[in-house]
C-alpha cells in the first residue's frame, strides 16, 4: 500500500505496490497498472522521514513525467526494498549520488576547488594585474600616487620623532633633487619623480604609483656613500617605472575580489584578511627586475654600481631584519643573491659617487633643520 | 460567509487542510555540522550543495494535507548560477574599485560614480530577490506538481524601487504599503500548477498596527518590529486565495518574539563572557604599564587582544551558522508552519502542471550579493 502522484496531475491516488522481480510495480485499487519502474533505477526523496514512509521516484523520469512520485508506507515492503537495493537505505543518500560514491565526488570537489583557487592566485591573477597595470594611463597612476602620499605623509608623520614627519632641510633637499634629477634623465620615462625623506629610524625605502618615493632617515645614516643612496633610489624608481606598486594594488582588489566571492556570506572578514596577508608586497621577480633597472639607470646616468652591490653586501653580512610593518626588505630575496646580481650586471664598473662632499653632507643632515 | 454556501444538513461545505511540520532537532544537528566541516574544507564552494542539502531536509518535513512537500533542485543548479553572476559581477565590482582608486579627486565625478554603484546595486539587490524566489518555487513540489513565478524581475525591480523611494520619503511611515505591494506582486505572480494564487491584502489595514509598532520601537529596543512581523503574517496568510481556498494563520507574536530573543541571547553570550573581561584586563595593564614596561610587551598584549577578537569571531561564525538553525530556524519553522491552515473546498484534482519553462539554473545573484535569507 501506498500512495501516487502521477506528476501530470495534483491528484493522490491510493495504489498497491508490488516487488516484481527487478521492478516495482505500481497498480490501482482496482488491479489496473499505473506504472513500473526498474529497481535499480530508483531514487529515493527524502533523506529521512521521521514518520517511517519512504518516497520515491524514478531517474529517469527528469526527461518524461518529471513529478512523479510514490509513497510508501508499509515497513516490511520498505525492509524488502532496502534489503535488494541498500542504497535506498533512508538517511543513506546523503550527497546526491549514493553513499560513498557521493563523498568521494565531495572529496573530488574540495581538491579541484583548491587547486582551481591556487592556479588562479598563482598564475592568472599576477599576469591579469600585470597586463592591467600596463594599460592604465600614467596620469591615473600619478592622482593616484598624490593621494596615497599624502596619506602616508599624515600617517608616518605622527610616527615621526621630528615635526611633520618629512625632513625639510633646504640643502639636503636640493642635493636629492639634483641626484633624482640625474637618474631620472637617465630613465627616460613618463612620470616625474617626487623624492621625500621621512624622519624615521628603520633602514628602509618604498616608492608609490605614479612617481612618489619615499626614503627613510635611518637609510641615510646608515649608508656608507653616496653611491649607495642613489643605488637604493634608482631601485625604487625601477619600481615606479616597472608599475610595480600599480600591480600590486590590482593584484589585492583582484584577491579580495575572489575571496569574497568564494567565501560568500561567511567571509567578508576572511577576503580582509587574506587581502592583508598578502599585503601591498611586490614579488620576487618584481624585486629582481628593479634591481635590474637601477643597475641600468646608475650606468645610463654614469653612476658607481657598486654603491649599491655593496648595501646589499652589508646587510647581508650584518644579518639585519629590518622591522616589520615597512616591507621593503621583509619580501626581498636574499641580499647576498641581489649583491651578486648586481655586480654581475654592473661589469666593468665607472662613474662617479653621485653626489660632492658638500652634497652628501647636506643629505645626511636634511632631518637636522 | 452568507449561508446560502452551507448545503442543507447545516453542515459547512469546508475543508481544513492542515500544514504540519516533523523536523528534528538532531537530524538538522547532523546536517549543519556536516555542512560547515566541508564548506570550511572547499574554501566554501560546498555552501551551494550545503545549502540544497538543508533545503531538502526542511522542504520534506513540511506537509500540508499529509502530503509532504518536496525541494527538487540541486547544487549543481546553484553552482552554475554562481559562476554565471560572477561572470558579470567582478567586472563590474573591478571598474568600480579601479574608478575609485585612479579617477582624479573631483568632488562632482566622485558623487556621480557613488550615485552609479548605489543605484546599480540597489536594482541588483531587487532583481536577487525577485530571481531566487523564482527559482526556489520551481523547484517547489507538493503532489507532484510544483509551483512557478511569473512576471519579470526587471519589472519587480523598478517597481519595488519606487516603493522603497517612497518609505525612505515618508521616513517609513509608507512601510505597510510598500510591504503589501510587494505582497501582492510575489503572490499574484504565484502558480501553483496551472493556476494562480490571488492577494486580496491592502496597506491601510496595517497601519494603526504599523504606527504603533514605530512609537514602540525604543521602548521595546526594536522587539515591535518582530510583532509587526507576526501581525503582518497573520494577515497576508488571511489575504491569500487559491482557487477555492483560503489561508488563514494564527501565529503567536508571543512565541515568535521568546525565539528571537533567546537567540540573540545566545549570540552575546560570547561577547560578554569573553571580549568584555578581555578587553577590560588589557585596558588595565595598558593603563599601570604606561611607561613602565617595554614597548614590546605592550605589543605583545596587543596582539593577544587580537586572538581573542579572532576567536570571538570564530565562535559568532559557528553560533551564527548552526545555532541559528537550531535555535531560531527549526523552532521558527515549527511555529510557523503549525499556526498555518487552509479552509474552504479543496479541488486538488483537476490541477494540471504548468507549461512554462523553469530556470535551469539558480540564485547566482542572490547569493553574489548576500541577500542574506535561505
Amino acid at each position: 500500500m501506498g500512495h501516487y502522484n502521477d506528476g501530470l496531475t495534483a491528484r493522490r491516488q491510493e495504489v498497491r505496490v508490488a516487488l516484481a522481480e527487478d521492478r516495482l510495480a505500481i497498480h490501482d485499487l482496482n488491479g489496473g497498472a499505473i506504472a513500473r519502474w526498474p529497481l535499480d533505477e530508483l531514487v529515493v526523496v527524502d533523506e529521512d522521514a521521521a514518520d517511517g514512509s519512504l518516497r520515491l521516484r524514478w531517474q529517469k523520469d527528469e526527461q518524461g513525467i518529471e513529478g512523479a512520485r510514490l509513497t510508501v508506507q508499509e515497513p516490511r515492503l520498505i525492509a524488502a526494498l532496502i534489503e535488494r537495493w541498500p542504497h535506498l537505505r533512508r538517511g543513506g543518500r546523503i550527497w546526491g549520488g549514493g553513499g560513498w560514491r557521493g563523498a568521494w565526488r565531495i572529496g573530488g570537489l574540495a581538491v579541484a576547488c583548491v587547486a582551481v583557487v591556487a592556479l588562479f592566485l598563482v598564475f592568472v591573477l599576477p599576469q591579469a594585474a600585470s597586463l592591467l597595470a600596463r594599460a592604465i594611463p600614467v596620469g591615473w597612476e600619478e592622482a593616484l600616487g598624490e593621494r596615497l602620499s599624502e596619506q602616508v605623509v599624515d600617517v608616518f608623520g605622527r610616527l615621526a620623532e621630528g615635526p611633520g614627519g618629512v625632513c625639510r632641510g633646504a640643502e639636503g633637499e636640493a642635493a636629492l633633487e639634483r641626484l633624482t634629477a640625474r637618474l631620472a634623465v637617465a630613465a627616460d620615462s613618463p612620470y616625474s619623480f617626487r623624492v621625500q625623506v621621512l624622519d624615521l629610524k628603520p633602514v628602509n625605502a618604498f616608492a608609490l604609483p605614479g612617481g612618489y618615493v619615499f626614503l627613510l632617515r635611518g637609510l641615510l645614516e646608515d649608508a656608507q656613500s653616496p653611491n649607495e643612496v642613489a643605488g637604493v633610489l634608482a631601485h625604487e624608481m625601477g619600481h615606479v617605472i616597472r608599475r610595480h606598486g600599480t600591480e600590486a594594488l590590482i593584484r589585492d582588489i583582484g584577491l579580495a575580489l575572489v575571496l569574497g566571492a568564494m567565501f560568500g556570506e561567511a567571509g567578508q572578514g576572511v577576503a580582509d584578511m587574506g587581502a592583508t596577508l598578502a599585503g601591498l608586497s611586490y614579488s620576487r621577480e618584481a624585486e629582481l627586475e628593479a634591481d635590474r633597472m637601477a643597475v641600468q639607470l646608475l650606468q645610463d646616468a654614469g653612476l658607481e654600481v657598486a654603491g649599491l652591490a655593496s648595501f646589499f653586501r652589508r646587510i647581508a653580512s650584518e644579518r639585519r631584519e629590518p622591522p616589520g610593518g615597512l616591507s621593503f626588505l621583509s619580501t626581498h630575496p636574499p641580499s647576498d643573491e641581489r649583491a651578486a646580481l648586481v655586480e654581475g650586471a654592473a661589469g666593468e664598473g665607472g662613474g662617479d659617487a653621485g653626489l660632492s662632499e658638500s652634497d652628501w653632507q647636506a643629505l645626511k643632515a636634511i632631518c637636522e633643520s | 460567509m452568507d449561508d446560502s454556501s452551507l448545503p442543507v444538513g447545516g453542515q459547512p461545505a469546508e475543508d481544513v487542510l492542515r500544514f504540519g511540520y516533523d523536523g528534528q532537532l538532531k537530524a538538522i544537528a547532523g546536517i549543519a555540522v556536516v555542512n560547515l566541516l566541508l564548506t570550511v574544507a572547499t574554501l566554501g564552494i560546498y555552501r551551494f550543495w550545503a545549502k540544497t542539502r538543508l533545503r531538502r531536509y526542511f522542504w520534506g518535513r513540511i506537509a500540508l494535507d499529509g502530503e509532504r512537500f518536496e525541494y527538487s533542485g540541486t547544487g549543481k543548479e546553484l553552482f552554475i548560477g554562481f559562476l554565471m553572476v560572477l561572470l558579470i559581477l567582478v567586472p563590474l565590482v573591478l571598474i568600480f574599485a579601479l574608478a575609485d582608486l585612479f579617477l582624479p579627486l573631483d568632488p562632482l565625478l566622485l558623487l556621480v560614480k557613488q550615485l552609479a554603484v548605489f543605484l546599480a546595486f540597489w536594482f541588483l539587490f531587487n532583481v536577487a530577490i525577485f530571481r531566487a524566489r523564482r527559482y526556489r518555487l520551481t523547484r517547489t513540489r507538493w503532489r507532484g506538481l510544483r509551483f512557478t513565478q511569473t512576471g519579470s524581475s526587471v519589472g519587480y525591480a523598478f517597481t519595488m524601487m519606487g516603493w522603497q523611494l517612497l518609505v525612505a520619503l515618508t521616513l517609513g511611515l509608507a512601510m505597510p504599503f510598500y510591504r503589501t505591494a510587494r505582497q501582492r506582486y510575489l503572490t499574484d505572480n504565484t502558480r501553483f500548477g496551472n493556476h494562480e494564487l490571488r492577494f486580496l491584502g491592502q496597506g491601510k489595514d496595517l497601519f494603526v498596527t504599523w504606527v504603533a509598532t514605530l512609537l514602540l520601537w525604543l521602548p521595546t529596543v526594536g522587539l515591535s518590529y518582530v510583532w509587526y512581523r507576526v501581525r503582518e503574517f497573520n494577515y497576508f496568510a488571511g489575504q491569500t486565495r487559491f482557487r477555492g481556498l483560503r489561508a488563514e494563520a494564527t501565529l503567536s507574536a508571543r512565541r515568535v518574539i521568546w525565539l528571537v530573543l533567546r537567540y540573540g541571547l545566545v549570540l552575546i553570550l560570547p561577547i560578554v563572557v569573553i571580549l568584555v573581561p578581555t578587553v577590560e584586563l588589557i585596558g588595565e595593564f595598558l593603563a599601570t604599564s604606561e611607561g613602565a614596561e617595554p614597548v614590546a610587551t605592550q605589543v605583545a598584549v596587543l596582539q593577544a587582544l587580537n586572538w581573542v577578537i579572532i576567536a570571538l569571531v570564530a565562535i559568532l561564525f559557528v553560533v551564527g551558522s548552526i545555532g541559528m538553525l537550531l535555535l531560531l530556524v527549526h523552532p521558527l519553522l515549527a511555529a510557523v508552519v503549525e499556526s498555518l491552515c487552509l479552509k474552504g473546498r479543496a479541488e486538488f484534482d483537476i490541477l494540471v502542471r504548468a507549461r512554462d519553462e523553469a530556470p535551469t539554473h539558480g540564485e547566482g545573484l542572490f547569493d553574489a550579493l548576500d541577500v542574506g535569507e535561505f
